[in-house]
């Protein structure tokens, strides 16, 4: 096996992709659940298309938060550690 | 076959960090790399360093010309902080902020300009029609989520320039020839290093940091103004356990939105850059394919095939939607963060 394989750099990169990688998918569950609901309540009730607009981009942000903490964590893994 | 090659037959092999040579240091930009003999017909070898310029020169953005300095072994290479360009009383001055002082002066101009124009008593003529119904739009929206019109009053200024500002900053990197611009750097030792001048202002952290802790500040300082302090009871409270640990995670949480906030936009903005990047070096790669020769920087051919498919151009279009609505989603944001401060809390 080459040597370089073993080498902490790739660990490094091998980690940062898996922590962007794995920390996307429960926002994108999230963000997707949350639309998917968001959609199906205003074909029901059009009048409340703004209202329910507005709160499903707060919902997104909520949930897209969890995704950026994965981007920081992966961020610094490659730029900082 | 020299050992800063790599095959594109079976995908890219190899690390980018480690396949390049370092550069000769005379002659003008294009005339310093190296011819390379093997092209499409000999295994599919295309030289790093063409995929280097010519991404270089088509977005100067993201990858740094360093050439022949500390960083010359390096391909591919992302800069993550932004280049200090000059000093300005003392202080660095980076590509970055000089981007988004441009992008202040056009919006304060822009401001001067039509405000200049505005008429109260004669006809509206259409620049005034346009920038009252895009205002008053926003106006009457953030009424209507605030639901109190003091609050409204005070909060608009800030949220419409929130808006406005990421907005002209995010796109200001489009304009043709933004990236191209290049200032020369003398380093220690006779050295010399090529920067770019201009810079997107949000893909640099403490643009966005900046722009987070002005929202967060203005956010806490609307809570104390309408709930006075009794807003502090939203995040110490001691009336129960239970209420105890709601309040440390609302602080927590309070907290987590300056990381949540700048990283956002910062992400974003960021990630396009180098989405763009990697769509000129597919430019490249593939425009090597077609063409058939390595040395694309030079070759007329190559600018014909890249007018004709230029894989940049939907990638670009499709940053500008994500930067109106990254612009649209912090100003939103901080809207509905300023709407839950100043709303009693319901205990």
């Amino acid at each position: 096996m080459d040597p370089q394989i073993l080498a902490p750099e790739t660990f490094k990169l091998l980690g940062a992709g898996l922590a962007i990688g794995l920390g996307a998918i429960g926002p994108a569950i999230g963000i997707g659940l949350a639309a998917a609901k968001a959609f199906e309540a205003m074909g029901r009730n059009p009048e409340a298309s703004d209202n329910i607009r507005t709160n499903m981009i707060l919902a997104f942000a909520l949930a897209e938060a969890l995704g950026i903490f994965a981007f920081v964590v992966s961020i610094l893994l490659i730029f900082v550690v | 076959m020299t050992s800063n090659q790599i095959s594109l037959g079976h995908g890219f092999t190899g690390r980018f960090t480690s396949m390049s040579q370092p550069l000769p240091q005379d002659g003008d930009h294009f005339e310093r790399f190296p011819q390379v003999e093997s092209g499409f017909s000999n295994g599919g070898i295309v030289d790093v360093e063409h995929l280097q310029i010519a991404a270089n020169t088509a977005h100067g953005q993201v990858v740094s010309g360093e050439h022949g300095a500390d960083h010359a072994d390096s391909g591919l290479h992302v800069v993550f902080i932004p280049d200090n360009i000059g000093s300005f009383l003392g202080y660095d001055f980076s590509n970055t902020l000089l981007t988004s002082v441009i992008a202040s002066v056009f919006l304060v101009a822009m401001a001067y300009f039509v405000g200049k124009r505005i008429t109260s008593d004669g006809v509206p003529g259409k620049l005034q029609i346009f920038f009252e119904g895009l205002v008053g739009y926003i106006h009457d929206e953030m009424a209507k989520i605030l639901g109190n019109d003091r609050v409204t009053t005070i909060a608009f200024p800030l949220i419409i320039t929130l808006f406005l500002y990421i907005l002209v900053a995010n796109w200001i990197e489009f304009i043709p020839g933004v990236g191209s611009f290049e200032v020369k750097q003398e380093l220690s030792g006779g050295k010399e290093k090529i920067l770019h001048l201009l810079r997107g202002p949000n893909a640099d952290l403490n643009m966005t940091l900046a722009l987070a802790i002005i929202s967060f500040v203005f956010i806490e300082f609307m809570g104390f103004r309408t709930q006075g302090l009794a807003y502090l009871k939203n995040f110490f409270n001691f009336s129960s356990p239970i209420n105890f640990f709601v309040g440390l995670i609302e602080l927590i949480s309070e907290l987590a939105r300056l990381i949540s906030l700048s990283f956002r936009l910062f992400g974003n903005i960021f990630a396009g850059e180098i989405i763009v990047l990697l769509a000129i070096t597919l430019q490249a790669i593939v425009t090597t394919w077609f063409v058939g020769l390595v040395n694309i920087a030079q070759n007329p051919l190559a600018d014909f095939f890249g007018a004709l498919f230029p894989f940049p151009v939907p990638v670009m279009l499709f940053e500008m939607g994500v930067g109106v609505l990254q612009a649209a989603v912090f100003a939103m944001l901080t809207l509905f963060f300023v709407k839950q401060a100043t709303t009693a809390h319901q205990h």
